[in-house]
């Protein structure tokens, strides 16, 4: 009997080329989402945001969620499954100018541009924070190549 | 620390109130405490391990400051009411939180905020809805009115300020309502009933006076002083643009201009900005602001626009003097205040019998004097109709 030997994984059978970049042909998010994350008003869009980083150039560490830093503390809340991101620069600088503790964990603001692959957004500003964004990324998404430092 | 509360040993229970700063987590908030104490909190270091905060006692009113930028975020932390913070720490594996009372010497710029970061207050997002609920709750159209008092946030008004704006604003909108009239009649009762403005309190901004139109509004959330609230706000919205000022005003009774005039007057002499949000039932918040620079230039349009400008209107009456040879009358209208000007030279009749019941048509002009900047109502009898 004649059988087929594949040598790849399910994952990259998901991706394709768009651009000459890897894009998702099939977006999932991934399995650990909890049922109502994210939510339904998060819609995939194009954007310049910024994004605080500990790295430069920024890494894949500087794109983990709080649930993918620490599952167990944070699997309850919605907002966890989500990255923060800034739509203006001027606004994520005074966010360091602001804050200590950002300023301590976190040197550099980087710059990128959050596209349709990549996953859904959704302003989440609070009253006095009006430019403040949740994104939640597609599985597999790797946003860090996209991002460069820019402060 | 969840999303809402936390317990630190010796605050007791704290409630956020109000987040300035949200990444990842809330980073900048107020809370409260059960015993209703304001705190103004900032995380000074977010190692998991050892989650640090620094909570800085406060009360409302230097909150409020803090928020408009009246006091920076860095000087209210140097500088504390009761002259100590607290530092708070928490740790992971433990649910309450533990305070340490310091001094702001102990303090170093690691802790502090920089003295250029401010909060992001945004004062018109906070109540927009807000209006719009009341407008619809008691079914009267809102008209909030923001003084930027020295172009500053202060909340403090002179009382002659206060007065003289709202008086003027009102007659403004009475003028509006009054779009045939003369500039030298009074405002019939219609006008003044259906356009009738109540001062219902202040709200919180700069200087905030909240009106709130005197009448209910109808079924369809409509109501008459609410055409006259656009277009003052049309007005407002046209600033510098003489081509705009002159449409608005060419189909409005002459006395809108000097209303508004006296308006624009008032805020330019004590170097105030405005901001203003209209809205009725049946219609979301419209809002238009100036700065204290849009007002002056306004102003200065606004003064070349209605310098020399002229309406003639018919009016029926007494002549009660005429001097022909200074070509100079004096005339009664109807339920109106006697008017006197000079005689056009239309007017050529060498000889009158007085007191007379005419129909004449006269001319009003507004002449803005170039000294004073006051504006002088220069009147003309263009013909008399026994």
């Amino acid at each position: 009997m004649f059988k087929l030997k594949f040598d790849f994984d399910i994952q990259d059978l998901l991706f394709g080329l768009r651009g000459g970049k890897k894009v998702s042909l099939i977006k999932s998010f991934p399995s650990f989402f909890p049922a109502n994350c994210p939510p339904d008003d998060a819609v995939e869009n194009e954007l310049v945001v910024y994004r605080y980083t500990h790295n430069s150039p920024p890494t894949e560490d500087d794109f983990k969620s709080h649930y993918e830093i620490d599952s167990e503390r944070y699997k309850d809340i919605v907002d966890a499954y989500s990255l923060s991101v800034i739509s203006n620069l001027d606004s994520a600088k005074n966010g360091l100018e602001l804050n200590p503790g950002l300023r301590k964990k976190f040197k550099y603001i980087a710059s990128g541009k959050v596209t349709k692959d990549s996953g859904v957004i959704k302003c989440t500003p609070s009253k006095n924070q009006k430019y403040h964004m949740s994104w939640w990324l597609y599985k597999g998404i790797k946003p860090s190549k996209d991002f460069t430092i820019c402060e | 620390m969840s999303d809402y509360h936390f317990q630190v040993d010796l605050l007791g229970k704290l409630v956020i109130e109000e987040v300035y700063l949200y990444y990842e987590e809330p980073l900048m908030f107020s809370c409260k405490n059960l015993f209703g104490h304001i705190f103004l909190v900032n995380c000074i270091d977010l190692d998991e391990d050892n989650k640090t905060w620094l909570m800085l006692p406060i009360t409302s009113q230097k909150l409020k400051y803090v928020k408009k930028g009246i006091v920076s975020v860095y000087d209210a932390f140097v500088d504390p009411e009761d002259q100590y913070l607290w530092k708070v720490i928490k740790k992971p594996v433990e649910s309450i939180c533990k305070a340490t009372q310091i001094q702001p010497r102990d303090l170093t710029p690691n802790d502090l905020p920089t003295k250029t970061a401010y909060i992001e207050f945004e004062e018109s997002e906070i109540v927009e809805e807000e209006r719009h609920n009341i407008a619809r709750e008691e079914n009267r159209a809102l008209f909030d009115v923001s003084l930027e008092i020295n172009q500053s946030h202060s909340t403090e008004i002179s009382p002659e300020v206060l007065s003289k704006t709202v008086m003027e604003i009102q007659n403004t909108i009475y003028s509006i309502a009054h779009y045939s009239g003369s500039i030298n009649s009074a405002f019939p009762k219609s006008v003044l009933e259906e356009n009738q403005l109540s001062i219902v309190g202040t709200y919180a901004a700069s200087f905030g006076i909240r009106f709130m139109s005197k009448q209910l509004c109808d079924i369809f959330g409509d109501i008459d002083v609410s055409k006259s609230i656009e277009i003052f706000m049309q007005l407002l919205e046209s600033k510098d643009d003489s081509g705009k000022l002159r449409e608005i005003l060419s189909v409005l009774n002459p006395k809108v201009g000097i209303h508004y005039k006296k308006v624009l007057s008032v805020l330019v002499k004590n170097n105030t900005g405005l901001k203003t949000y209209f809205a009725t039932p049946n219609r979301a918040v419209k809002e238009v602001f100036l700065s204290f620079i849009d007002i002056k230039q306004s102003l200065n349009v606004l003064e070349s626009e209605i310098d020399n400008t002229s309406k003639q209107l018919s009016y029926s009456g007494k002549l009660v003097g005429v001097n022909v040879e200074n070509k100079t009358f004096s005339f009664i209208p109807h339920d109106e205040k006697r008017i006197e000007g000079r005689l056009s030279n239309d007017v050529n009749a060498e000889r009158f019998t007085v007191p007379l019941d005419v129909e004449v048509i006269i001319e009003e002009r507004i002449l803005i004097n170039q000294l004073t900047r006051k504006e002088q109502i220069e009147y003309t009898l263009i013909s008399i109709k026994e």
